[in-house]
């Protein structure tokens, strides 16, 4: 029996690894020592004109390099050249003194304030050109995208595929785009081969108001997909798990054996010396550290509301407050209110691209963390604190109080008084938080990528119920299975 | 002969003995107040009324009438009028009851929120009891109509169960329909576009299709697609039950043959309402798996235990029960069902008491006179 590893995600994915490319990156790169173990593991990839085929392990191996660099669990040593390079702005700045320079003083005063004031207008026109460039060559050369699955379903022939019956097929991608799961459960089938799949949360279908568009009704599609064609679905914590099967239920769809994994972490020591001087910056006062995108269910406004309830009352020895992460979809008239409350003006920073490196410094040197979000599928940035020695402050909701178990204080995302309460009390009691931060030092086991790869991959060695069962339920098929027997009995 | 509202049947259907209930008639309106969904109960008083159609009847009434059938009580009004003509007075009155028909109007005026309805309800009451009581034989199609007629003080009441008229496809539709409906087994739901046949489906169905494969379908037949497609696509799962639908209208007996002859399953999502249920009978004769509500299999009790029929009564069952269907063999044995058991299910055994007890009827009356 040959276990096959789908690596579409990685060959389509042309940036560093985060999230689900990272756990799929990482297990790859465990089925690679498999292999070298004389396991008999295989990689294969879809796309919607021929379907599923073969791939190289060295291709799988040079996918990894591209994406990481070398090995994956080196990755998060993140080159610092985009932070040491000079910015646009700065060598725009350098070229255009050294044009003025030759110039008689007069004509370059005229044109310095004439460029001066058109400053921004310029910059913002560069970047527009790079991007234009960036999208031609983009469209000249989709080659480069080729690994990306077709929209266009095919009528692909499912005797033709690389898998033997019996085989074994794990794909923990993003499989909502990039997979035909119809074909799939055609080719299981068919095939009669065990197939494992990923959930990594239920947000969609869950709290669909906080996503972007109506995905309720593409994700319920996916997920009942996914419950036909999977004999274990593994879930990366015990809520997505409870979660999952929720929804299947109420839709009515089979619920396949789930088992639960702990995704690995990954805070590297090796940092760069350089910092980035929004960084150093920060460095010099006290922060409370929120990484996430900015979106609305990881709940900003929460702390936002927390410091401006301190800042009223008087409370004035606050520390910074940094979040970390792009904005996403629905939070501008929250950023407009960060950038126009003049009560957190001064108190709350945001930051975006900041490389791995300086997020290692960040986590380090902040009094806490803080992670209030309305609702995870795990909570990696809970574990990055604790894998840092960083207590957080975080809420209850989901699977977050999995993620960070005893050594974290957990709070209603949703009570304002009480986020103001507790980060009043952990700033005015640093000696506590030293406490809570040795003890995590001695007591909390980062759990290593490998070891979330392993579990993978474990899943996929233990038993499964037989179709019937997995399709009709346990409990109903034995009820079924009463009831024919009943009416057979009574008609014998 | 039918009183038939136009707007509802078209030129092909009718026969040459049919009367028009215009869409414009003044006996369209209920104690001179428009009421929806009653045109049934109005074209009785339409029909026994010589403003209305009662004339047009009359003319292709034959000279001699040995039985007047009639199915459902709204054109008893007419029956009795025609009974009172003395060239008539020695006909055997037959009232096919078909459904207890108050409570079933009820629920479809207050599904729709048709207030004032009452006197209505009480009215089609009133007329189904006179109907029972004054009809030489009245004909129950299952036990508990029977019970209800009889305790209405039937003179004669039967017990005649819907039955099916056996089908067998041509092979050149089996082949055509193979190639259009889903390579996998697949569940066939087959309905008019009478309300309680789409309006309890989500309520049986718990508003999802999740139950079928992804490689698989719903397949309907019937003027209830259009209904039932706009009943799943409102619902948070309309996406996911689009993907589970293949809507096939109205179809030729022909084409029905066939599709009924592939299905895997049939489905019988019917939450309420009396009477039995042809399309249950068509289901139980077909052998293959049936999965239905206990209202669906009303009248049909004594097939309950056949191992392939399975009744569900909640969402989570018929989820299970479809499941569990679409994803077992085509026979559950290598004999597959068996159908001699199923035979009694044709009109021929189902109606057989029907003429039998009016030529009784018929001879006794002859007697007296």
């Amino acid at each position: 029996m040959t276990t096959w590893f789908d690596v579409t995600t990685i060959l389509g994915w042309h940036r560093p690894a985060v999230g689900i490319i990272r756990t799929e990156a990482e297990c790859a790169a465990y089925a690679l020592t498999r292999i070298a173990n004389g396991e008999d593991v295989k990689f294969c990839s879809f796309n919607g004109a021929s379907g599923y085929v073969d791939v190289s392990a060295d291709h799988v191996a040079s996918t990894l390099k591209r994406i990481s660099g070398s090995h994956l669990a080196v990755a998060t040593i993140v080159s610092n050249q985009g932070q040491h390079k000079k910015s646009l702005e700065a060598r725009l700045k350098e070229v255009a003194l050294k044009v003025t320079s030759r110039l008689p003083t007069k004509i370059s005063g005229l044109l310095y304030q004439f460029f001066q004031r058109r400053r921004t207008a310029i910059i913002e026109g560069v970047i527009a050109l790079r991007y234009l460039r960036s999208a031609m060559l983009s469209f000249m050369k989709p080659a480069s995208n080729s690994h990306v699955v077709m929209k266009v379903k095919t009528d692909l022939n499912i005797a033709e595929n690389p898998f033997s019956k019996g085989d074994c097929y794990i794909s923990v991608g993003l499989d909502w785009d990039n997979k035909d799961l119809v074909y799939l459960y055609k080719l299981k089938k068919f095939m009669g081969m065990k197939v494992v799949l990923c959930c990594y949360d239920v947000i969609p279908v869950r709290l669909p108001h906080l996503c972007v568009g109506d995905v309720a009704a593409k994700f319920a599609n996916y997920f009942t997909d996914v419950a036909w064609c999977a004999d274990k679905i593994i879930c990366i914590s015990e809520c997505t798990r409870k979660d999952l099967q929720l929804l299947l239920s109420e839709l009515g769809a089979p619920e396949p054996a789930m088992s639960v994994i702990k995704l690995g972490c990954h805070v590297s020591q090796d940092v760069a010396s350089v910092m980035g001087p929004e960084v150093v910056s920060l460095m010099k006062n006290k922060y409370i550290l929120f990484v996430s995108t900015i979106e609305r269910r990881k709940n900003h406004e929460v702390l936002y509301r927390a410091y401006t309830r301190l800042i009223d009352k008087g409370v004035t020895d606050l520390p910074q407050l940094v979040f970390v992460g792009m904005s996403g979809w629905g939070v501008n008239d929250f950023l407009k209110d960060l950038d126009l409350d003049p009560r957190t003006k001064s108190y709350i920073r945001v930051l975006n691209n900041i490389s791995d490196s300086d997020l290692v410094h960040l986590y380090k040197n902040c009094q806490m963390t803080a992670f209030p979000s309305l609702y995870e599928g795990w909570g990696l940035p809970i574990v990055e604190s604790l894998a840092a020695g960083k207590f957080c402050l975080a809420s209850n909701a989901a699977s977050i109080p999995e993620a960070g178990q005893d050594f974290i204080e957990y709070l209603d995302p949703w009570d304002v008084s009480v986020w103001a309460d507790r980060i009043e009390w952990y700033v005015s009691h640093p000696d506590e938080l030293l406490l809570k931060e040795k003890n995590i030092r001695e007591n909390y086991v980062v759990t290593s990528w490998k070891g979330a790869a392993v579990s993978v991959f474990e899943a996929v060695e233990s038993p499964v119920a037989p179709f019937l069962k997995s399709v009709t339920g346990q409990r109903d098929a034995e009820a079924f299975e009463k009831r024919v027997n009943d009416i057979q009995c009574k008609n014998d | 002969m039918a009183v038939y509202e136009p707007e509802g049947y078209p030129p092909a259907a009718l026969g040459k003995n049919d009367v028009e209930f215009a869409p414009g008639s003044n006996f369209r309106k209920y104690k001179g107040k428009m009421v929806p969904l009653i045109n049934d109960l109005l074209s009785g008083e339409y029909a026994s009324s010589e403003k209305g159609g009662f004339l047009s009847i009359l003319k292709k009434l034959p000279p001699v009438i040995d039985a007047i059938h009639v199915e459902q009580p709204w054109l008893w009004p007419l029956v009795l009028k025609i009974k009172k003509m003395p060239q008539y007075a020695n006909a055997c009155l037959i009232y096919g009851s078909q459904n207890i028909e108050s409570p079933l109007k009820k629920e479809i005026l207050d599904s729709y929120q048709v207030k004032g309805a009452e006197e209505v309800i009480s009215d089609i009451d009133s007329l189904e009891r006179k109907a029972a009581k004054e009809a030489d034989i009245t004909i129950a199609v299952t036990q508990s109509d029977f019970d209800i007629l009889s305790s209405w003080g039937a003179k004669n009441p039967l017990l005649a169960p819907n039955g099916i008229a056996p089908w067998t496809a041509k092979q050149e539709n089996l082949e055509l329909w193979k190639e259009r409906l889903p390579k996998s087994p697949w569940i066939l739901y087959v309905a008019s576009a009478h309300p309680p046949n789409f309006m309890g489906f989500n309520e049986c169905l718990g508003n999802s299709l999740a139950c079928i494969p992804p490689d698989s379908k719903l397949v309907v037949v019937g003027s209830v697609c259009e209904h039932l497609e706009a009943t799943l696509s409102n619902t948070r799962w309309g996406a996911l039950n689009l993907s589970r639908l293949q809507l096939l209208y109205m179809l030729p007996d022909d084409d029905l043959d066939a599709v009924k002859t592939l299905a895997h399953a049939f489905l019988l999502p019917i939450p309420h309402g009396g009477g039995s249920n042809i399309k249950t009978a068509e289901a139980i004769y077909s052998g293959k798996y049936v999965i239905g509500t206990e209202a669906a299999f009303r009248g049909f009790e004594q097939y309950l235990t056949l191992p392939e029929i399975t009744v569900a009564r909640t969402s989570a069952e018929f989820h299970s029960a479809i499941r569990h269907r679409l994803c077992s063999p085509e026979k559950l044995g290598p004999e597959g069902s068996d159908r001699a058991s199923r035979n009694s299910l044709t009109w021929a055994e189902s109606l057989g008491a029907i003429p039998l007890a009016a030529h009784n009827n018929i001879t006794q009356k002859a007697l007296e006179s």
